[in-house]
């Protein structure tokens, strides 16, 4: 093949935006991983590591193979590559594996970054998906001030509930975090409070029903506003990311009778107020068993402040999370694959009946959090995150988002006009946060047993077999490898 | 590579009894598809019928559950030789968008062994009118453009079988004409999917509908016309075919 044919091979898979953008958070990534290796728990078993690894990418796969409709080429048919008379095996050798180790390659280093440190600690995981609830519940009515369409009263809520936050990682006793402060049931009043505040804006939004052909305009025009191919990486992602939810709330992506069954405007709130009340349960049930100091959990402002670096490096971290996962994805389809399995999955979140096969479906996305609470767990670095790099990615991001923000309007011929990513933007946090937090308290725990169980069996297996490794090392001979 | 003699001892297109599954959706339903060399065949039928699996059946991107499919007397699946004689425009095909439109054909062309590319190039643009966008990358084109793209990239080899999901789509109506009148010059087999009755009328000979994946009706456009009665659209008489299979 020609040089100039494989230049044009190569140039079809990456984007030199997307290159750029790969350095950047491999450079995050990498340093992450440095400051990992000086403060990890270095005690832990390495061939434990590995096992856990191990189910977890053959986990990830799965997920691929079973999300993708069985085939790991998502929409193979709009890929003019796989219809070409190129033996698959040279394909593979050629585009996809390259495409698979770059982006596999940094997943697999944070995993082992984050399996070494993490291991036999579900506690802290716990832990941290309480932090997750708890930030979930807190921006709760912040998304939902931001279906108010008179942009005062979104700031005023927003800079409100902001403003609460932080004061209670400061030692003010009135703050939703103030349980983790010594002050439990002044945390539970207000916690108490805001879920009110969130049923509230939610009946508000309820009440305003609107017609079912309105509703069908507004589903074309959030799909309309989904325009990845023009969009950086980094603002695709949370286009991508902070649409989705809206859009499973407007029935796109559901069955007929899924529509039928949930009224579009009805299922976020829906979802927004069970995902309030679980967050509400889990925290009491969190104090009731003793609180943070009794139960030896270690909560602290640094785990809180870490949230954020969580929530938000996990968008920057999405990227190549989500790569790995269709490793042979080709790269212009990675929009559509990624918005087709994460609409599955916000299916299942919104109409909130399928827990389980809600945190499975998250898994890789989830996985990046995990490893970016490893990060956020150590405070300074997480300030480090916050202050020097997230914050202006964020903001800079919120401004973009905001500036081309306006209210959706259905005129009277039907037609709908302007874009509403912005709410979207917020409108979604508190739904990804507690997907998080259902796969750090649920899944990891579980998850972390998988490995333990497969190594024992083997290990039984072995010694009841004696004959077990001999067979194997005799292969290895015949073989020439010993 | 078949040479064109042989190609003509055999069904260009052939699919005896196909059976597609998706989860519990039975797509394809024991369809047979058997399409003579030369012919020009428009398959129709409403949303959802199958038109498209078919199609990704046809080229390979899918096997069938059951049944065996063959291109110029190749397994479609498995051989190289039937994917050289294909030429496959998918329904909302998009050219890769950090190449420009040169180097998309540039692209497609070379892995295809065009001989004289650049003239093939320089022909399509022209019949395409692709002129001023030579230089541009498809991320800045609009979506017409990109199907006309689209469109060279899947005949740029002078496929003997091409097989088309709704290629009109996103064209204004001279675009749409210059695709019609090119694809009219080819000497080709054709297969295009559609639901939009002029394109088969301006393309077609022959129809295949099908609904629920199964084959409803077959045979030359005119008799398809003589089906209904004399002022009856053929819209109409298609409509009123689909329906009585629901």
């Amino acid at each position: 093949m020609s040089g100039k044919v494989l230049a044009l091979l190569l140039r079809s898979r990456f984007s030199r935006g997307y290159l750029g953008f790969l350095v950047f958070i491999a450079f995050l990534d990498v340093s992450s991983f440095i400051f990992i290796s000086d403060t990890g728990l270095k005690s832990s078993g390495l061939t434990y590591s590995v096992i856990y690894l191990s189910v977890f990418l053959i986990l990830l796969i799965l997920i691929t193979v079973v999300t993708g409709s069985g085939s790991p080429f998502s929409k193979s048919d709009q890929d003019f590559l796989l219809q070409l008379p190129i033996p698959k095996k040279t394909l593979i050798y050629s585009i996809f594996l390259v495409q698979f180790l770059s982006f596999g390659a940094i997943f697999f280093i944070l995993s082992l970054g984050a399996v070494y440190a993490y291991l036999g600690n579900p506690a802290r995981m716990i832990e941290i998906g309480l932090d997750g609830f708890l930030l979930g519940f807190l921006v709760t009515p912040l998304a939902i001030s931001t279906y108010n369409r008179v942009p005062s009263i979104r700031i005023v809520v927003g800079v409100g509930v902001s403003a609460l936050i932080i004061v209670g990682s400061l030692g003010f006793p009135y703050s939703p975090i103030s349980m983790y402060h010594g002050y439990p049931v002044q945390g539970n009043v207000v916690l108490a409070a805001l879920l009110l505040v969130s049923i509230y804006f939610s009946i508000v939004e309820l009440s305003r029903g609107i017609e079912p052909k309105q509703r069908r305009q507004l589903s074309s025009t959030y799909s309309y506003s989904i325009n990845y191919e023009r969009a950086s990486p980094y603002r695709a992602v949370m286009i991508n990311h902070f649409s989705v939810v809206t859009l499973a709330g407007q029935g796109n992506g559901m069955s007929r009778s899924g529509r039928q069954t949930f009224s579009g405007r009805l299922r976020l709130p829906v979802a927004v107020m069970v995902m309030g009340i679980l967050a509400a349960v889990f925290s009491l049930v969190y104090i009731l068993s003793g609180g943070p100091d009794k139960s030896g959990f270690t909560s602290s402002s640094g785990t809180f402040f870490g949230g954020f670096g969580i929530i938000i490096l996990f968008y920057l971290n999405f990227f190549p999370t989500t790569f790995f996962m269709g490793g042979v994805i080709p790269f212009e389809r990675f929009w559509i694959t990624a918005t087709a399995f994460q609409q599955r999955a916000y299916y299942l979140i919104t109409v909130g009946s399928k827990m389980l096969q809600t945190v499975v479906l998250e898994a890789p996305f989830v996985a990046a959090i995990i490893i970016m609470d490893l990060i956020g767990y150590h405070i300074t670095y997480a300030f480090f995150i916050i202050l020097l790099v997230i914050t202006p990615l964020y903001v800079s991001n919120f401004i973009i988002f905001s500036s081309f923000a306006r209210p959706v309007q259905v005129t009277e011929n039907g037609a709908s006009q302007g874009r509403s990513s912005a709410r979207n933007f917020i409108a979604a946090v508190p739904t990804f946060v507690f997907a998080f937090s259902y796969f750090l308290i649920i899944f990891i725990p579980i998850a972390s047993l998988v490995p333990v169980i497969i190594f024992s069996s083997f290990l039984a297996y072995s010694a009841f077999k004696q004959d077990f490794w001999d067979k194997r090392v005799m292969k290895l001979v015949e073989r020439g490898y010993v | 590579m078949l040479t064109e003699p042989e190609i003509l001892d055999h069904s260009c297109i052939r699919a005896m009894n196909i059976t597609k599954t998706f989860g519990q959706t039975k797509a394809i339903n024991g369809l047979t598809v058997d399409i003579s060399c030369g012919s020009r065949v428009a398959l129709l039928g409403p949303n959802g019928a199958g038109k498209s699996t078919v199609l990704k059946l046809l080229v390979g991107l899918m096997k069938p559950d059951f049944g065996e499919i063959t291109i110029g007397g190749y397994p479609a699946d498995s051989s190289m030789e039937a994917k050289k004689l294909l030429g496959y425009l998918p329904e909302d095909a998009t050219p890769y968008i950090s190449l420009t439109v040169k180097e998309n054909l540039q692209y497609v062309g070379a892995i295809r062994g065009v001989r004289d590319l650049d003239s093939r190039i320089e022909y399509l643009v022209s019949e395409l009118g692709l002129q001023d966008f030579l230089s541009t990358k498809i991320l800045k084109v609009s979506r017409g453009t990109r199907q006309k793209v689209s469109v060279a990239m899947s005949i740029i080899h002078s496929p003997k079988i091409v097989l088309m999901d709704e290629p009109l789509n996103y064209l204004d109506i001279p675009s749409q004409e210059n695709v019609i009148q090119m694809l009219s010059q080819m000497n080709s087999t054709f297969l295009i999917s559609t639901h939009i009755m002029s394109i088969a009328e301006r393309l077609t000979d022959d129809v295949i509908i099908i609904a629920r994946g199964q084959e409803i009706w077959k045979g030359k456009r005119n008799e398809l016309r003589s089906l209904g009665h004399s002022d009856e659209p053929v819209e109409a008489i298609v409509s009123r075919m689909m329906k009585n299979v629901r």
